[in-house]
């Protein structure tokens, strides 16, 4: 670009313009619906990319609005689904862009299918944390036969069946009203100022934005606050691809040799005769997409490697494998630097926060102890109208292996929705909501805040 | 004698505790911390046979000259009005008020008698240990007694304990005869001002000097150099070689009150018999040996924890992480590793195997100071630190 003069370079930026108004219908015009043909719809890319100088430049051109709404929520993973439900239920219209054609992402795609930090044990028995519109969500797969194990009284971080939670998530937002977006992939940011006002998405349509007056990020990898300029921080963090297996309950145990040199079956899934076999995987930066290439393919061969040493163990001939995941168990890749970060000192000391809107439950490395998330650490520095959730909210690099759990995402998804609708309805920005209407808010959906 | 340290008039002595009080309530609001670490550090006795044992004098040596100069120009001023352990004692030695005591009997018991000379022997004894390194008695010295009692820990209230039931038994003894502070002075007197009331009243021919420190030096010389230790613990960040620590460690337990983390403890252990209360670490759940803290090293009146600045106390190995891999979650494949964003040094790293996929951990021999960070938090308790 630096051999390009200013003026040249906006002439010639300015005639690919030009030639893109022509051919920027591509793909419009006519198509055949059967044996008719009519008129099809547009594909909005602005024409074809161009070579300038030896450079692709991208045209420049005008992004239809697909749609404008008051709650946008991007990414239809557990957090974003909880988002979408609590900012529709709290009466805000609400849009919800999901890059797959199915919601709950690294529950059910990534087939991450545990729901860990759900419960504290209390002198009466297990105490439950995840409550609101997450343990609704929960108690609906319970009445699926094979929908979910380990749920109901007594019981604790339950393992639900993927396509059971795909199915649950898509009926509640259904019921709820929320528009959805699917196949859709979050691609910018719309700014004004420090404002966000909408997202690009693309898809199979081409380039669409979607306006929106408050958007939560819930795309786990923070891909909104990444592209709006938010602060924020990246990690590298271990990349695994999680496979289930088959056939498990034909093990012959009494062939089996011996338990500690026989591979990993790994934990039970609410069908009896398959398992779901985590895998940690290399560290790597999980927004380079030649790392992440190399994981799925390397991934998917020794989840392979393994399954021949299992059907070569005696008695475990018949284990098949049912599947691996579509998508990659990313751990870590950006959380926002927001208002407040969730630090393992913190939690350690049992910190209670006045401004609290999620509360997890026990897990491994943290207790048995009730983490407190506060509503700050949703809210990005300088961004407006842009809340977090998800694994993508303000922790260290000690309880981002915390957030990132299925059971707090439930709880900060339901948080970050709920404070988004509130900001709307009181037409102020995010940072600004009134935090004790908020909490009011989410206690009355059932959320728990101590 | 125990008449004679006590004696004085009675309101000069009341006016000169009403002035200690407020010099001390003076010292603790103008430096809140100072109650921590001053007590021990203001005794001669303490600093010279430290200095003496580690041949390195800390900055907390300074506080014992102005009582080393009090101490020689009004003879047994300090037992007779600034001691706690004095007041403790002499409080004590009233509850005998009711029977009939002779009070210059100076038994314990019917049958063991004490000599005068007894507080004297354990301070040249103890100087002259000092000199191979192992300075015998100075954890008798009546300041570090009743700063160990200040740390609030059972076993480190043992001594005063010890020193009160002799006080009940036989008011005076401890103060007149087994004192080796009060036996510094005496010797002190006698050394500085050859001809005054007090020195004449403690008469110690120079080759009784020489004997008991001459004594102390190779009894201590002879001692084995881990008395009974079949176990290692871990130490403070700092401590200078086992040997050299529980011999100069007067269990004062400054370093146990001056640690932000709690983790310094008094050790009782049958296995080390000779570091008893001398101080050990243990690892909490969150708590570990800080990488911006020293406070130890610069609270110790010893030296025995060498005040280091925070760079090289950080590079101070005080032992060296160790994971038991076949009980590790990560390496089972299990959702974990949190011990090495846990770790300040970056001393925990995780070992990716192409050829198995799957990770382990290793710790970097090089860069484990031993803070103890990754012990508390691992979940399955399979992290350990090992001394070195």
């Amino acid at each position: 670009m630096e051999s390009l003069s200013r003026r040249s370079f906006l002439r010639k930026i300015a005639l690919a313009g030009a030639t893109a108004l022509g051919p920027g219908i591509v793909g419009a015009g006519q198509i055949y619906e059967g044996s008719k043909i009519v008129e099809a719809e547009r594909v909005y890319r602005g024409g074809p990319a161009i070579i300038v100088d030896g450079k692709v430049i991208q045209p420049r051109r005008e992004v239809p609005v697909i749609c404008e709404t008051d709650v946008l929520v991007v990414g239809g993973g557990c957090a974003g689904v909880m988002s979408a439900l609590a900012a529709a239920r709290t009466g805000a219209k609400v849009t919800l862009v999901e890059r797959y054609g199915c919601f709950g992402g690294l529950w059910t795609a990534g087939l991450v299918l545990i729901v860990l930090a759900t419960h504290v044990e209390a002198d009466q028995g297990l105490k439950k944390c995840v409550r609101g519109i997450g343990d609704e969500l929960l108690n609906r797969l319970l009445k699926i036969k094979g929908g979910i194990i380990n749920q109901g009284p007594g019981m604790r971080d339950p393992t639900s069946d993927p396509e059971a939670t795909k199915y649950v998530m898509a009926e509640m937002l259904s019921e709820a009203g929320v528009e959805i977006l699917l196949n859709s992939w979050v691609t910018n940011a719309v700014m004004e100022g420090n404002s966000i006002e909408g997202i690009l998405f693309e898809s199979k349509a081409g380039c669409h934005a979607v306006k929106a007056k408050v958007v939560v990020d819930a795309s786990g990898d923070g891909d909104v606050f990444g592209a709006a300029g938010a602060e924020h921080v990246r990690h590298i963090h271990r990349i695994g691809l999680v496979h289930r297996l088959g056939n498990v309950d034909r093990i012959a145990a009494s062939k089996s040799g011996d338990k500690r040199s026989s591979p990993n079956l790994s934990s039970n899934t609410p069908l009896p005769s398959v398992r779901w076999v985590n895998m940690q995987g290399p560290q790597g930066d999980c927004l380079d997409i030649r790392t992440l290439t190399q994981c799925e393919l390397d991934g998917r061969r020794a989840v392979w490697e393994k399954l021949k040493n299992i059907q070569q163990t005696p008695g475990r001939e018949q284990v098949f494998m049912l599947d691996t995941a579509s998508q990659l168990g990313i751990r870590a890749s950006r959380t926002l630097t927001g208002l407040h970060e969730v630090t393992f000192d913190e939690t350690m000391a049992n910190k209670k926060y006045a401004d609290v809107v999620a509360i997890g439950g026990a897990y491994a490395f943290v207790g048995n102890r009730a983490c407190q998330i506060p509503y700050r650490a949703l809210v990005p520095l300088k961004i407006d109208n842009l809340l977090a959730t998800g694994r993508c909210v303000a922790a260290d690099n000690l309880m981002l292996n915390y957030t990132r759990l299925i059971g707090p995402c439930l709880v900060t998804g339901h948080a970050a929705g709920t404070a988004a609708a509130l900001a709307v309805d009181s037409k102020c920005r995010p940072r600004d909501a009134d935090v004790a209407k908020l909490q009011r808010l989410l206690k009355a959906q059932g959320a728990y805040l101590g | 004698m125990s008449n004679r340290i006590f004696a004085g008039n009675p309101s000069s002595r009341r006016l000169a505790r009403v002035l200690a009080l407020l010099a001390i309530g003076l010292v603790a609001w103008l430096w809140p911390a100072a109650w921590r670490y001053v007590l021990p550090a203001l005794s001669p006795h303490v600093a010279v046979c430290s200095a003496v044992s580690l041949r390195f004098a800390s900055m907390l040596f300074l506080l014992s000259a102005p009582m080393l100069f009090l101490m020689i120009l009004r003879h047994r001023f300090w037992c007779r009005h600034l001691c706690p352990v004095g007041l403790i004692t002499e409080t004590c030695g009233k509850l005998r008020r009711g029977r009939k005591v002779d009070d210059e009997r100076h038994t314990i018991g019917k049958h063991i008698r004490i000599p005068s000379s007894t507080g004297r022997f354990l301070a040249l004894a103890s100087l002259g240990g000092s000199v191979v390194g192992y300075p015998l008695f100075l954890w008798a010295d009546p300041l570090a007694l009743f700063s160990g009692f200040c740390t609030f820990s059972q076993a480190s209230a043992v001594g005063l304990a010890i020193v009160i039931l002799i006080s009940i038994a036989s008011p005076g003894l401890w103060c007149s005869r087994i004192c080796p502070l009060g036996g510094t002075q005496d010797l002190m007197v006698r050394l500085a001002r050859p001809n005054t009331r007090g020195s004449r009243n403690t008469e110690v021919s120079q080759r009784r000097i020489f004997l008991a420190a001459a004594l102390g030096a190779v009894f201590s010389a002879l001692i084995p150099a881990d008395v009974l230790a079949r176990k290692r613990h871990l130490r403070p960040p700092g401590t200078v070689d086992e040997t050299a620590l529980k011999g100069g460690c007067i269990r004062c337990g400054n370093c146990t009150r001056s640690c932000p983390s709690g983790i310094i403890e008094p050790s009782v252990d049958s296995r080390d018999v000779a570091g008893f209360l001398v101080p050990r670490l243990k690892f909490s759940r969150t708590d570990y040996c800080l990488e911006d803290c020293n406070r130890c090293g610069h609270a110790c009146p010893t030296g025995v924890i060498r005040p280091l600045p925070l760079r090289d106390k950080n590079r101070h190995v005080i032992g060296i992480a160790r994971i038991d891999l076949s009980e590790c979650l990560l390496t089972m494949d299990a959702e974990c590793g949190v011990c090495v964003p846990r770790c300040p040094h970056g001393a925990i790293v995780e070992q990716f195997s192409r050829q198995s996929y799957t990770t382990t951990l290793k710790v970097i021999a090089e860069k484990c100071n031993g803070c103890g960070a990754c012990v508390g938090i691992c979940p399955t308790k399979v992290v350990t630190v090992e001394a070195v």
